[in-house]
Parts: C-alpha cells; structure tokens; sequence
C-alpha cells in the first residue's frame, strides 16, 4: 500500500511540475501552462535557437540544459498470421531546475516512462517514473542507449544504425504485456522544421526535432504470456526543448503516417484556446528529403467522435496536404487506444486510405 | 371543528387545519413536568453517551487512517538486508532495472540539541518510484494544494512535519545559527513544510537529504515492495543478500485497535440503552395518561391515523429539539476523555490519536438519527399498546394476571438467551464472539429480572405474619411491573460497575504487583550510543556504591514471518529472583546462561501458540566461518514464558552472550543498575551532569513505577468515567419512575390509609419497600457482574490485548455498590413519599373517587 501522502505527493508534484493539469478536466492548469506543463516558463534553461547544426547519431544525445526532451518510438506490426498491432515506447525527461548538474540522488533530472501496447480487440499502457543520477533511468552515447527500470532503447553499435527496444509489464491481474524488437535503420535520420528547428506556435515556441522514419521492425511482443512473431516499420522521433509549447495550447493531433512507396508524412495541430489552431508537418521522400510543410496546406478534420475514458476523442480523421496531392481519411485500428497513465492521451495505430493507403501512428492529448 | 375522517394523504393528515391536535397532546407536557424531564434527561443522556464515544471513535479512526498513511515498515511488503546492514543503492538499481516495483526507503532518527534535546524520526523517500502502473489512483484529498515534486526534490529541499513538531522546529529555527536544526549539505536550512497526515516526532523528507542526514551515503534501510503480489524470485546475485518480508496483517494497529473501541462502543451502547429504558418509561406513562385526551379526540373525529401520525409527530419534534444539546454534552464528554484515550492508545498500541477533537458534520447527522431511532424504538411498543387498546376494557386484575405471564414468558426468552450465551462462550474464538456473550447475558438478565423480583418478594410474603408486613411484600409484587424498567436499568448499570470496576481493579493489583517485581533494579538508563554506553559502563564500574550493572541490548529477527523484538540481558540475581515468569520449565535461567534457551512474552506465546520446551526457528545474522553469505538459523528452546502488560508486541529474551553470539550487530543501550538505596538520587544526577542525558534517559525505579501506573490509570480512565455515567443514568431512571408512579399511588394508598395506617407508617413502608427492591436488584447484580467481569478477564482481554489476567472479587466494591444503590433509592424514593405525607387526608379520599 503506498502511503496517501507519497500519492498525493508523487501525483499533485508530477502533475502540478512535470505534466502540469494531466488531469482532463483540470482546464485552469492547461490553459496557463499548455498541456502537460510543457507550456511553462522555462527562465534558466538553455533556449532552443534558429539555424541549429544537428548531427547523427549525436542527436540522439541527452541535452541537461534543456528542460524538457523525449525518446520516442511507434511500430506499426503485423504478426505472422497477419494481424496489425502497433507497439509505443517513450522515455520522457524533465529537469526540476537548470544547471548546474547535482550528481547522485541530488541529480534534478526526472524520468518517465511510457510503453503501449494496441491489437485490434486489446490495448495495454504502463508508465514509470525515476530519478536521474543513480542509474535507474538515464541516456548514455557509445553506443547509445536510453532506459528506465527494464525499459530500454539499446543502439547496436556506435553509429547507431541498429537498435534492440524493449519493455515489458505486469498489469494489476493477469494482465501482462512486452515486447522485443530489433530496429534496422533503412533511411536517413531527418530533420523536422528548418534543419530540425520545429516551430510549435505563432508566438514562436519551438523545439528541436529530428526523426528516424525509416526503421525496419523485427521480433517478438507477448500479450498475457503468449508470444507472437512480429515484423513490420517503426519511427523513432528526437525532440527537445525547454519550453515546446505556447501558454494556451492544451494539446496536439499528431500524425507519422507511412505512406506507400516509402514516402513519410508527419503533421499536427496544436489546439490553442485563445487563437486558431496552429499546423506544421514535413513531407518525406522514400530517399528521405524532407519538405516542410506551411500551416496554411494543412487540413485536418476530425470526422468522428468516439467516446473513450469518459470523453469525446476523434479517433476518424480526413487529412489534406495542398501540392502534395494528398487526401487521406484516417481510421483507429482500436478506437479504445487510451493510454491510463499518470498522463492520460490517446495513441494508436490507424490506418489510412484514399490517395495513399498504409498505416501510422495517431497521439491526441488534451481531450 | 373540522372532521378528516379519512384523509388519503399525508400532507392532508398534517395539513394546518389539524395542527390542533398537535397543540392538544403537546399541552399533556407542560401539564406533567417531571414527565417531560423524564424524557429529555434519558434522551439527553442516551444521544450524549452514544455520540461522545462516537466522537472518540471517530477521532481515533481518522488518527489511524493518517497514521496508515505513513510509512509503517511493520505493515509493508518490503526487502532488507539479510545482515540487518543497509541496502546498496547499487543492489537498488538493479531490482529496478530487472522490473521490481521497489522504493526505497531511508530511516534513522536524528537528535536536535536545544535547551531540551528532540529526537525525530527520519523518514527519507523517493518519490518518484513509489508510483508504477499498477499503483495508480486518484490524488487523495486532505494536503495542501502546494506540495510540489519539484521543491521537495530540489535546493533547499523540504522537510514534512506535522504541526505540533512544526511549531517545536520553528523556535529553532528562528534562532538562526545556535540551533541544532540540521541543515543540507550546501549549508542551508531546509523548508518546512507542514501537514496533518504525519505523526508528532516525525519527519519526511527527500531521500538524498535523509542520507545526509543518517550519514547512509548510497545506501538505504530498505526498500519498499509496492506490489506485494510481485511473485518473482530475487535476482541470483542478490538473493544471498536480500530477503523479501510480507508482513502479517495481525500487526495491524486498527486491529489492534478495534478492540478497544469495540469496548467503548459496547459501553456507550449500554448508556445509550438505559437512557431509552427512561425515554420507554416516560412515553409509555404519558400515552397513558392521555387515555382520556384519546377519547376526546377520537369523538372530535380525529382517525386513529391521524393520532397515531401526530404523536410520532410529537415525539420526533420533541427528541430533535433535545438532540442539539445531547450532541453538544457528547462532545463535551469526548473532548475531556481524549487526552487520556489518546494517551493509552499510545501505551497500548503506538497508536497516535490527535488530542485536538475534529468531527465530521456526519457525526452530527448521525446524533440526530440516533435519537430519533432511539425515540422510536422507545416508543414501539407503548403505541402498538395503545393501538391494540381501541376495544379492550382492561380491569387491574386483568393486567396484573398478563403481567405474570408475560413474566413468564419474559424468563424463558432469558433463559434462552443465557443458553446463547453459554453455547457462544463454548464455540465462539473471535473478539466480537466475545463481546456476545456479555449482549447475550446481559439480555438474558434483563428479561429474567422481574421474574426473579416477584419471585423473591412472593417468598417474603409467603414468610410475613402481619397483615400490615403481608401487604407491604404483596404490594411491592405489584409494583414490579411498573417499576421493572427502572430496575433493569439499574441491574444493568450496578453490574457493569461491578464487572468493569471488578477488571480494572484486578488489572490494578496484577499490574503493580508485576512491575514492582520487573523494577527489581534501582536505576535505569538509555544511552545515546554503543560507545557512550561503553563509556558509561566504564565509569559505573568504578563507582563504590554501585553493586552490579546490567546491561541489556536488543536487535530485530523473524520468527516464521513475524517480526520478533529480541533483547538480550546479563542473567543476575536480580532477574533471577524477582522476574515475573508466567511458568517456566525447572532451572529456566540456567539454561537460558549455558544453553540456546530463550524466554518468551505471553503475548508472542499466545499469538503463535508457543509452549514450554517447543523449538523457535531464529535467523540470524552471523556470517559462518565458510565465508558464506548464507542466512543461517538457530533453534532455540521455550524456557519461560513471562507476563509483559502493556507491550504490543512479541518479545524474546536472552542471555547477553547469546544475542552477541547470534546477532553481532545489536546494539547495546540500556542499562538497569543496581546501587544502594540512599544513593540513587546522587547517582542519577552525577549520571546526567556527567554524560550530558536528558531527564527520559536516566531514571529511578519511582520514576519509571509512576510513569507506567499513570499510564495504565489513563487507560482505564475513559472506561471508569463511562462506568460511571452509566450508573448515574440508572439512579436518574429510578427516580423518574418512582416520580412518575407516586402520582398513581394514591387510588393504592387510600384504602390502606382508610383501615387505619398512619400517613407516617405508609411513608416508611414506601421507603422500605423501595429500599428492598433496589437491595434485591443489587444482590442480583453481583452475580451478574462477576459474569460479566469473568468475561472481560478471561475472554475478552486474551483477545483484544494477548494477556490473560487473574479473576479476582472485591467484596468491598459489593458493599460500595450495594450501599449506592440504596442511597439513590433513597433519595428517589423521597420526593414521592414526602408528597404521600404531605398529601392531605381530602386529596387521599379523592383516591376512592378515582378508583373505578
């Protein structure tokens, strides 16, 4: 049993600093700090900047001076029977105060830990929270690998062209999930936005952004005790900041869609509460150039409602890129994707027709 | 006037029009007085009993719930070091990163030197592994909005206190440099942070800052198993090292606690009866009464409905309006027995009550259904009466011959519920079966009462010669109907005093009688460390008038899975000869000196079944010669098993020898030492000056002897002041009845008085008769009360507590009882009978009219 005060500790702390007003109904918090905190100031911090020079693999680095960065990885599976599942892996950190850097348990670095798991009928979620500076959670380089408890994200070999992503957990019950999968890079790492400089909002919030589209997906995921041979592509995003999102933002639609012949296609929406929603994406070629994209030749329409965790999500979508001749309509491979963590969202795998036909991946927070 | 034969609504039965009938039976009120005290007083005292003791549960429940909150290593799975060593914080990675759902946890105390030196329990957590998937919930409520992750993880870090250690730290505080507050490692002070949920002596912070603090760099005490259905085995490498202990819930203060409270409950319960008892009398007299007032109103054309509607109208406005003032005495009652509630709960349990009384607004709400149940049930049967009356015409003969086969019937049922009683008391083991019985015999003996009475009085009038002694025995069996209310309560009451009083006092004399024994020794000190109890031993060997010292050390093991306080003392002759031992085998200390024998408390003895000569399974902490990191285990022999009041938890006792030998790691910190008697004070005081130990640490067997009986005083305090309330409301009760059925006397009196009886005569024979009901009442609350003190000694104690106590009887208290009994009889009596002397010769010759 763990204590109320620690709950309330842990709960009111990593959502009232971390993951500011998580709490769907928690509308003061969201609307001054943007959703899940990442809209607070960020007075200390290294600020990111125009014109950056990002390099791989050194992208995949940590950045302590920076408050806020993720790892972050979807797979869109298919088991050898030919049923689609998709696979989350995220490791998010946060700094509790600017440098300087305390080692030990001193250390302000705070880790979280997000994994999901969706098939067509099941959806499994689990976070992990853990302290920086005593190797429980962490991001080392050469090679690179990024963990927290038995969550981890292992690089292969120093350039990072190889990667083994692994989680596993016991839900309360029976419930159980895992997965282990082997990631080979099969195209270019690319920069998002302007050489990886990704504006989040008009009043120029931004973050960096680097993506690897191009991943090939290989192993095993086990769903309460049986295991099951998977394959398919994956999608590792790079982003970090120290402060990524405008004040009244109080979430995002975002898109990773693998469209067919290889090409990619990232976008989303930011929501803000007081102005018009803001768009970004980038177009990516089979040969992995990248095209951003201006918000005024995105359209996203939510085209159904479904009713998930006691609220509304639009888990059906019409997407269009002008010049780009795409029009897609989006569907929830499982519309009941709700991630039941400390933070809840929605993320899941969809799939998509129209101009193009394939899958991807969806994450809708702030409903 | 209006005529509502049959109304078809509620709302039409108590429309506007018909709130004269209220005003009509309400008037019957102020026209009796004392009636209307009757009432109020049993229902004041019925809601203030039963919600006083309420409040205390209330207050003691919300304590434990914060107490939960905390972190109670007793009651959580956790993992600690086979060794009794702290836990790498490297071994703590590495559970983490194999998926084990652990926190750690850092726990030490630290001393804060002031004027007056504070000692405060380190508690150091990680807050953020403490949450996993599986232990999600929502935020619960009840702390402060402003508890942020990131001030409690970042410089200058915080410290949770609750408020009476914050304003202990404060003063300190504020002293800026000289204080001994202990600061963070960049030389700050950290913030205090203050809230409720956390225990007085207790402080929470960060674990970097705890390990600091308890100079336990990367190292913990344990970690937390946060889910203790985590069934997978320790890592290889670690099992050697680590153990994992899923605790037993029968360590669970609520529990423990429950006990007590179901004491509490059970007497208030008992108040909250007797105080119906009156309210019953009082209804039942005034429905009575307004026989007359029935019959008006029923010609008017007022529905037997709508009567019936508008007296439990009646009663419910009446028992609210006194609901208020007998909440507001019940918190009264709660708030000045607190302090001694919380002080034994402490004793007894740990257990920390707040002594600052809070109450729910639904502790309010359920005070005013309490009366207004209680109203009803009271006035069940007196409606149900006069609804069966609407055709019956019922002659005094009638009623006196219904009553003796309702008495018959009455002691059947009672018989019936002694035969429950006993059949509980031959199969029942639980606490609550316990508390059974004691419903059952007191049922049994409420109901066989009356019967009991008109037997006792038909045996004295079998025996009395004179026609004026005839009249008065046959006479007192006719008012055995109408007085068999108030004597029940009185039974009840006398035989709880009797049984209650019986228990504390046997407790009193085993108590003292065993402390005396086990303060065999002069002096007993604590010292702040192994090397200053080191030091001390040195200097107190030089002293000349010191002639033995006797250290004493303790350490922590298992027994199975229970967690065992283990305390190893120098076997001298002052063990030897005044050590109370409950039973021991033949040269039980000799063995425990040369052989792996141990003693045991009856407590442990009790909860695991332990007798003499059986084998205890030990782990202990010695690493073998092999070099192995091995657990090891001992077997050890049952030698003794000794009474040890008051301690909540299972103890084992060793030589000194053998707990070193076993269990390097204890640690030495307490010493008895014996000196000769004039010397005790000097000792005492060059002790203190020399070794710099506070007024706790070094104390005179008077000290310690007083502490401990005050303590068991306090214990007991709140069930005497209970006790005796209850008692008070039973003499109240008698009185009232008396009051009540002196005006309905005089059509008995009259004739009497007519052939020839003085008024004065009558008037003694009224009090004699009184006095004899209330003397026969009291020698039938004797046995009774040796039932039920038999049943608080020998059942219900071994449950709640783990000790059994000696049954012993005090004659005297008999006496006391008996003797108040009478004097309240007395005085109950008086106002009725000075009423019959002063009641002139016209007013008993209206007796005769009256009569029909």
């Amino acid at each position: 049993m763990i204590s109320k005060i620690m709950k309330c500790l842990v709960l009111t702390a990593i959502l009232g600093m971390l993951l500011a007003g998580c709490e769907p109904n928690n509308q003061s918090t969201q609307s001054s700090q943007g959703f899940a905190g990442l809209g607070a100031e960020a007075e200390g911090f290294a600020q990111v900047q125009p014109n950056p020079v990002i390099t791989y693999p050194e992208a995949l680095a940590m950045n302590p001076d920076y408050r806020i960065e993720w790892w972050y990885v979807t797979a869109n599976l298919e088991t050898t029977s030919g049923e689609p599942l998709g696979i989350q892996w995220t490791l998010f950190r946060q700094a509790a105060s600017p440098s300087p850097q305390r080692e030990g348990l001193a250390s302000q670095q705070l880790w979280l830990g997000h994994v999901g798991l969706t098939t067509g009928d099941q959806h499994f979620s689990a976070d992990r929270y853990g302290r920086g500076g005593i190797g429980q959670a962490g991001v080392e380089m050469q090679p690179f690998s990024a963990w927290i408890d038995h969550w981890s994200i292992e690089a292969v070999d120093e350039n990072a062209n190889e990667f083994i992503l692994k989680a596993s957990e016991i839900l309360s019950g029976e419930a159980s999930f895992g997965y282990e999968l082997t990631l080979q890079k099969t195209g270019p790492a690319v920069l998002q936005g302007d050489q990886g400089f990704s504006v989040k909002s008009p009043q120029g919030q931004a973050s960096y952004y680097v993506s690897l589209p191009f991943l090939a997906a290989n192993g095993t995921i086990d769903i309460e005790g049986e295991s099951y041979e998977v394959s398919g592509q994956a999608w590792l995003d790079r982003e970090w900041s120290s402060q990524p999102l405008a004040a009244d933002q109080e979430g995002w639609d975002w898109f990773s869609l693998h469209l067919d012949q290889g090409d990619k296609l990232m976008l989303f929406r930011l929501r803000h509460t007081q102005a018009d929603d803001y768009f970004s994406g980038t177009y990516i070629t089979a040969e992995g150039i990248p095209h951003p994209l201006k918000p005024e030749q995105i359209q996203m329409q939510p085209l159904r409602q479904h009713q998930v965790a006691g609220r509304p999500v639009p888990v059906e979508w019409q997407l269009s890129v002008a010049d780009f001749d795409i029009n897609l309509r989006t569907q929830a491979l499982n519309p009941d994707a709700w991630m039941a963590t400390g933070i809840a969202y929605w993320e899941g795998p969809i799939r998509f027709e129209g101009s193009h036909q394939g899958w991807g991946y969806l994450e809708m927070t702030g409903y | 006037m209006p005529k509502l034969r049959y109304p078809s609504s509620l709302s039409s039965r108590l429309s506007p029009s018909s709130l004269w009938i209220l005003h009509a039976l309400i008037s019957h009120w102020w026209r009796h007085p004392v009636q209307l005290g009757t009432l109020v007083i049993g229902l004041l005292a019925a809601t203030a009993l039963w919600s006083g003791v309420q409040a205390l549960n209330q207050q003691a429940r919300m304590s434990y719930d914060q107490a939960a909150a905390r972190f109670d290593s007793i009651n959580q799975a956790h993992l600690i070091n086979s060794q009794q060593q702290p836990i790498s914080q490297e071994d703590y990675v590495t559970l983490r990163r194999q998926g084990w759902p652990v926190s750690p946890l850092i726990e030490g105390s630290v001393e804060i030197k002031d004027t007056e030196s504070l000692s405060l329990n380190v508690i150091g957590i990680e807050p953020l592994s403490l949450q996993t998937s599986s232990q999600m919930a929502a935020p619960s409520a009840g702390l402060p909005e402003n508890l942020s992750l990131n001030a409690f993880l970042t410089p200058p870090w915080e410290v949770w206190v609750s408020p009476r250690t914050a304003e202990l730290l404060q003063g300190l505080l504020d002293k800026a440099d000289e204080s001994g507050f202990p600061l963070n490692p960049l030389g700050e002070k950290p913030t205090i942070k203050i809230s409720p949920a956390i225990a007085h002596d207790e402080l929470i912070t960060d674990s970097y800052l705890a390990q600091y603090w308890l100079d336990m760099d990367q190292q913990f005490s344990r970690l937390l198993l946060l889910d203790s259905s985590f069934t997978q085995p320790l890592p290889e490498d670690l099992a050697t090292r680590l153990r994992v202990i899923i605790p037993q819930s029968d360590h669970d203060i609520s529990r423990l606690t429950d006990s007590f409270h179901l004491n509490l409950t059970a007497l208030s319960l008992l108040a909250f009866l007797v105080g119906l008892l009156m309210v019953y009398s009082a209804i039942h007299l005034a429905l009575n009464q307004r026989l007359p007032l029935r019959r008006i109103l029923i010609s008017c054309g007022v529905s037997q409905r709508q009567l019936m509607t508008w007296l439990i109208v009646e009663l419910l406005l009446i028992s609210g309006a006194i609901a208020l003032p007998g909440l507001i005495v019940g918190y009264w009652i709660a708030s000045l027995l607190l302090p001694d509630l919380s002080a034994s709960l402490a004793g007894l349990y740990g257990a920390q009550v707040s002594s600052e009384l809070q109450l729910s607004w639904r502790w309010w709400q359920q005070g005013v259904l309490m009366a207004w149940g209680g109203t009803l049930i009271a006035a069940f049967m007196p409606l149900i009466q006069l609804l069966k009356r609407e055709n019956l015409q019922l002659s005094s003969n009638s009623v006196s011959l219904s009553h003796h086969a309702l008495f018959k019937r009455l002691s059947w049922i009672g018989m019936a519920s002694g035969t429950i009683a006993l059949l509980i008391g031959y199969y029942g083991e639980s606490l609550f079966s316990g508390f059974l019985i004691l419903a059952f015999v007191f049922l049994s003996a409420a109901l066989l009462l009356p019967f009991l009475l008109d037997k006792l009085l038909a045996l004295g009038q079998l025996a009395a010669q004179k026609v004026t002694l005839q009249w008065l025995w046959s006479d007192a069996r006719l008012q055995v109907p109408h007085l068999s209310v108030a004597l029940v309560a009185l039974l009840l009451a006398l035989s709880t005093s009797i049984g209650v009083g019986g228990m504390v006092e046997g407790f009193r004399n085993t108590f003292v009688g065993w402390l005396d024994q086990r303060l065999a020794a002069e002096v007993y000190l604590r010292a702040d460390s192994p090397a200053q109890a080191e030091e001390i031993t040195d200097w107190l060997s030089t002293h000349e008038h010191v002639s033995a010292i006797l250290p004493s050390a303790r350490a922590d093991t298992l027994l199975g899975s229970t967690p065992v306080d283990l305390r190893g003392i120098a076997v001298h002759s002052t063990y030897v000869d005044h050590w109370p031992l409950l039973s021991s085998s033949e040269q039980a200390w000799q063995q425990i000196e040369q052989d792996s024998a141990v003693m045991i408390n009856e407590q442990l003895a009790r909860q695991l079944q332990l007798n003499l000569g059986d084998r205890l399974k030990l782990e202990h902490s010695l690493s073998e010669s092999t070099g192995t990191d091995e657990l090891s285990t001992e077997h050890f022999t049952v030698a003794a098993i000794y009474s040890d009041y008051g301690n909540p938890t299972g103890q084992i006792m060793m030589s000194l020898d053998t707990l070193y030998r076993f269990w390097p790691e204890a640690s030495l910190g307490s010493f008895a030492i014996r000196v000769d008697s004039d010397q005790i004070s000097p000792l005492v005081s060059q002790l203190r000056d020399k070794f710099d130990l506070s007024d706790t640490q070094v104390l005179d067997q008077q000290a310690v002897r007083n502490y401990s009986i005050q303590l068991f005083e306090r214990t007991f305090a709140a069930t005497q002041a209970l006790n005796l309330l209850v008692l008070g409301v039973a003499s109240i009760a008698l009185f009232s009845s008396l009051l009540t059925l002196s005006s309905m006397r005089l059509t008995q009196v009259a004739p009497v008085w007519a052939c020839g009886v003085s008024r004065r005569q009558l008037m003694v024979i009224e009090l004699l008769r009184l006095l004899l009901m209330a003397f026969m009442t009291a020698l039938i609350a004797i046995p009774l009360g040796l039932i039920i003190s038999y049943c608080l000694v020998a059942i219900i104690n071994v449950r709640a507590f783990g000790w059994a106590l000696p049954w012993q009887i005090f004659p005297q208290q008999w006496l006391t009882l008996t003797l108040s009994a009478l004097v309240s009889a007395f005085f109950a009596a008086l106002i009725p009978v000075l009423k019959l002397q002063l009641s002139s010769p016209s007013e008993l010759l209206k007796g005769f009219r009256d009569d029909q």
